[in-house]
């Protein structure tokens, strides 16, 4: 990008541009519009009451997601200061809320404004749920005996039941168990561990152990699941909060970013913003210089010589060290996703 | 005739939906039409004159879209059938009765239909494609055990429709497609190519060197403001996510916006339609019976009815309404995804731009049949794959999940291997018709309202094996040439028999030949008076392309042909 689209993308940025592409648009939140006030996030329903079982789910989280140290010496938080316990915590108690939280609003959340647009979170109410997402959210978290919440669901969950018999899943009555059971099993049999009061050692052991009880073997896969959605998942689920929580969470080139973001250095939702701005009177796209789309990183380490992250051809030095995936798991795991059933 | 305004119910709202219920709309002769939409409707004021008047809920959001975990499906996002409730069962013989029960082949269902969260390339057919039957014979392809035909309509009678079509969304693409690969056109791109993405221009430079000829894809998303749209501002959501700013060209802010603005057209969200009410002894529909908003079955009658639900609930509902033709939910075809894997030292940074920006169509062989005599290789004809399009590796949510738990996820997150460092490749390999394979209602399931599911009995052909196999090496060596550092091939469904793509085709194929066919050249049902077909279903054949811009092209032709027999 020359100097010139430089300037002027970050003139865009900085004041908008009339009758650049955006503006015409005035999309709204729709059906997170209609009905009550906001919900503020501290009263959001949560499913742990006993203060114990909630500090087990924040051990087990900050070792699936556990905190170290970036190459340059800064230190890369974990789950646990992320928020992902609380974005755990208010999926199971979603359905105590009138609203559930089960899909944020839309379109914009406040972390990227431009040109007028984007100056709230759009993002912090939760989309009025159908009545098929009600039933079918319902089953995931309470499970198939607990989730039945109007008359008309009896009839829908015996047919998902008399179904999962047919597909041999779920026990001899076709029922499944929902996420709430599981995380309370699970963390039954952590506290029976005492999980909190071992060391990061032992607690990677019991997680890693092949002969570890059923019900903390069905949890773990299920629990890192949602801590990876609730690291770098959008920070209106309750995950991914910024260092400073006290402030608005900022987008890429600001000062308070979500944790999970950040360490990751991906740049998180970007609308209005875009990466790019359509110049109507020149006639010409203008690239984002910091986070271009045509062009390499300016900061991509490979860029710099044999010094780079990934080193030469064939050599995989540097932050491709020997704890994180190489380059043949890195392919053979790729090619497993694509080949396997959706 | 007579000059009475007409009704149509048109079930389903998307590709083919939406723009049959514009045809019939522009044709005048209806006052009264009417789609019935299984899904949620995100579009608040989508029949409001100012386009700025609308409102949506999408937004850039990986849980939202997808990632919601823990289900066992991926088909537990926002807009999705939800796998709990509309479930489906597969196997790939007769002999079992289901060998796998859950997500196939699920497409959104929502107003707009599956294009809604689609990277949505507009590509059309070429004349060599609806002449199949012709072109193996001719050229010695090997399509024993299939039954391939030719289509009962050419390239020349969908030319026009195909511009329409592309005006109406409003599709980006090049001045130019590369020959011989390319069919004529009466008319340029409504609007030029986008920005490209790094990865895309770096690949396209290795495919280039081993003589391949990849070009900025035609693409069902906006790059300049377009009929009160904003050009795509490369927010990176692209495929798997529905756009917040309408720049995406998607059925429900195109052609069934437009429709609704005609003031003829209503939408129906919401509404479960399970069955075609037959009269006169099978030949005419009399109404349709759907379950409302709240559960209630109510009827709706009309003097056209126009399916449009997709190839496997169109004819799913067929089947569940008692229409007897054996051919219905015969002959059901997907494309055939065959990938390959480049590891690149650089950071590809794929998430920013339009999913896949640069596309090649070398292994789809030439537009015109004349030109197959060059395209041969030792003595026998050049497999006939599929266009292949260039992206990068997975989004940041469902990277993670994908390491190990503990310290090396930190530490891959970091190094980024999959995220930043894989550029992919996907062949779209045509797949040829088969009369086993096909749709029909499993015998025990049932959707969460009480109605048989669909069941897909389905397994491939070696004519899209062997393009598969054949053209792996080369996609590999135009990785190898992009300066990847390693490079693998990857075949479709190597750890399950499910067809993974959303491309599905056939099940009422048209055809002149009542005896071999469902619907005729125009879409209408041989032995059903006023009931049409306008989606995916009627495809005699596959071609190796995104199938969308057909279904569209298709819809409004049908719509405009419909109109004149009521």
């Amino acid at each position: 990008m020359n100097d010139l689209n430089r300037k002027d993308f970050l003139k865009f940025m900085a004041v908008g541009f009339v009758g650049a592409s955006l503006p015409v648009v005035l999309w709204r939140e729709s059906r997170a519009a209609q009905g009550r006030a906001p919900e503020r996030e501290d009263s959001r329903a949560r499913f742990f009451q006993n203060p114990e079982d909630f500090e087990t789910l924040e051990a087990l989280v900050d070792r699936l997601i556990p905190p170290d140290t970036n190459p340059d010496g800064s230190p890369s938080p974990g789950a646990r200061t992320a928020g992902v316990a609380d974005y755990i915590d208010f999926l199971l108690g979603a359905f105590a809320s009138e609203r559930p939280f089960i899909f944020a609003g839309g379109p914009f959340s406040d972390r990227n404004p431009f040109n007028g647009e984007g100056q709230t979170d759009s993002m912090a109410r939760p989309l009025v749920l159908t009545d098929n997402q009600r039933l079918a959210w319902s089953v995931r978290i309470l499970g198939t005996a607990k989730a039945a919440e109007r008359d008309s669901d009896q009839a829908k969950i015996a047919i998902i039941r008399a179904n999962n018999k047919i597909a041999g899943q779920g026990d001899a009555n076709g029922d499944l168990p929902g996420f709430q059971q599981i995380y309370t099993s699970g963390i039954a049999v952590l506290r029976g561990l005492e999980f909190t009061s071992v060391s990061s050692v032992q607690q990677d052991a019991i997680l890693n152990d092949p002969q570890k009880p059923a019900a903390l073997a069905t949890l773990v896969p299920l629990a890192y699941a949602h801590s990876v959605e609730g690291m770098y998942g959008n920070p209106e689920y309750g995950g991914n909060q910024p260092s400073n929580r006290t402030k608005p969470a900022t987008g890429a080139d600001g000062g308070n970013r979500p944790i999970g973001w950040q360490n990751v250095n991906f740049e998180g939702d970007r609308q209005p913003l875009g990466y790019t701005v359509f110049d109507p009177v020149a006639g010409v796209y203008i690239e984002d210089p910091n986070h271009p789309v045509s062009t390499p990183n300016p900061n991509d380490p490979a860029l710099r010589g044999l010094g780079g992250a990934l080193g030469g051809a064939g050599a995989l030095g540097g932050a491709l060290n020997a704890l994180s995936m190489d380059m043949k798991t890195a392919l053979a795991v790729m090619a497993r996703h694509l080949s396997r059933h959706p | 005739m007579a000059t009475k305004s007409k009704t149509a119910v048109i079930i389903g709202s998307g590709a083919g939906g939406s723009m049959a219920a514009l045809a019939l709309a522009q044709s005048g002769r209806f006052d009264r039409i009417t789609v019935l939409e299984k899904g949620p409707n995100y579009y608040e004021g989508l029949g409001r004159p100012n386009f700025s008047d609308m409102s949506v809920a999408f937004s850039n959001d990986e849980i939202k879209f997808g990632q919601r975990a823990g289900s066992g499906a991926s088909a537990d996002s926002l807009d999705d059938a939800d796998v709990l409730l509309d479930p489906r069962s597969f196997r790939t013989n007769t002999s079992v009765a289901r060998e796998f029960v859950g997500e196939v082949q699920s497409l959104p269902q929502l107003v707009g239909g599956g294009l809604t969260h689609a990277d949505w390339k507009a590509r059309r057919l070429r004349p060599a494609d609806f002449r199949l039957k012709t072109l193996a014979d001719q050229f010695g392809y090997n399509i024993t055990n299939s039954t391939t035909v030719d289509w009962p309509i050419g390239y020349d009678d969908l030319e026009p429709f195909y511009a329409l079509a592309e005006q109406i969304i409003g599709v980006q693409g090049p001045a130019q497609l590369p020959a011989p690969f390319a069919p004529r056109r009466s008319g340029p791109y409504p609007m030029p190519p986008g920005v490209p993405q790094f990865v895309a221009k770096l690949i396209t430079a290795g495919a280039e060197q081993v003589g391949l000829s990849p070009f900025p894809a035609p693409t069902g998303i906006t790059s300049r403001p377009y009929r009160g749209r904003p050009a795509c501002n490369d927010c990176g959501f692209d495929v798997g996510f529905a756009c917040p700013i309408g720049a995406k060209s998607t059925p429900a802010v195109t052609a069934l916006r437009d429709a609704l603005l005609t003031g003829r057209v209503s939408l129906r969200p919401d509404s479960h339609v399970f069955r075609l009410n037959m009269g006169k002894g099978g030949r005419e529909v009399e109404s349709v019976a759907f379950l409302d908003e709240d559960g209630h079955p109510r009827e709706l009658e009309a003097d056209l009815f126009v399916l449009a639900a997709s190839a496997i609930e169109s004819a799913r509902l067929c089947l569940l309404s008692g229409l007897s033709n054996p051919l219905i939910g015969a002959n059901l075809m997907f494309h055939r995804e065959t990938f390959a894997i480049g590891f690149f030292a650089q950071q590809l940074h794929a998430h920013r731009g339009r999913a896949s920006t640069f596309q090649w169509d070398d292994f789809t062989g030439p537009a015109e049949i004349a030109d197959y005599k060059n395209f041969r290789s030792g003595g026998g004809p050049l497999p006939r794959g599929g266009t292949t399009e260039i992206s990068g590796g997975p989004r940041v949510i469902s990277e993670g999940q994908m390491y190990p738990f503990g310290e090396a996820h930190k530490q891959s997150m970091r190094a980024s291997p999959l995220r930043e460092h894989l550029g992919i490749l996907t062949m779209e390999g045509e797949d040829l018709p088969q009369a086993s394979n096909r749709v029909d209602l499993d015998p025990d399931l049932k959707d969460s309202r009480g109605f048989p599911v669909a069941r897909i009995t389905y397994a491939s052909h070696p004519y899209e094996l062997n393009a598969a196999a054949h053209y792996q090496p080369v996609m590999v060596d135009a990785l190898n040439a992009a300066g990847a550092l390693q490079a693998i091939p990857v075949m479709a469904n190597q750890m399950s028999p499910v067809p993974a793509t959303r491309h599905i085709m056939g099940t009422l194929r048209m055809g002149s030949d009542p005896a071999r066919s469902v619907t005729d050249a125009n879409g209408k049902f041989h032995d059903v008076a006023n009931l049409y077909a306008a989606d995916g279903s009627v495809f005699p054949t596959a071609g190796g392309m995104n199938p969308s811009l057909t279904i569209m092209a298709l819809a409004y032709r049908l719509g405009t042909l419909a109109a004149r027999t009521v």
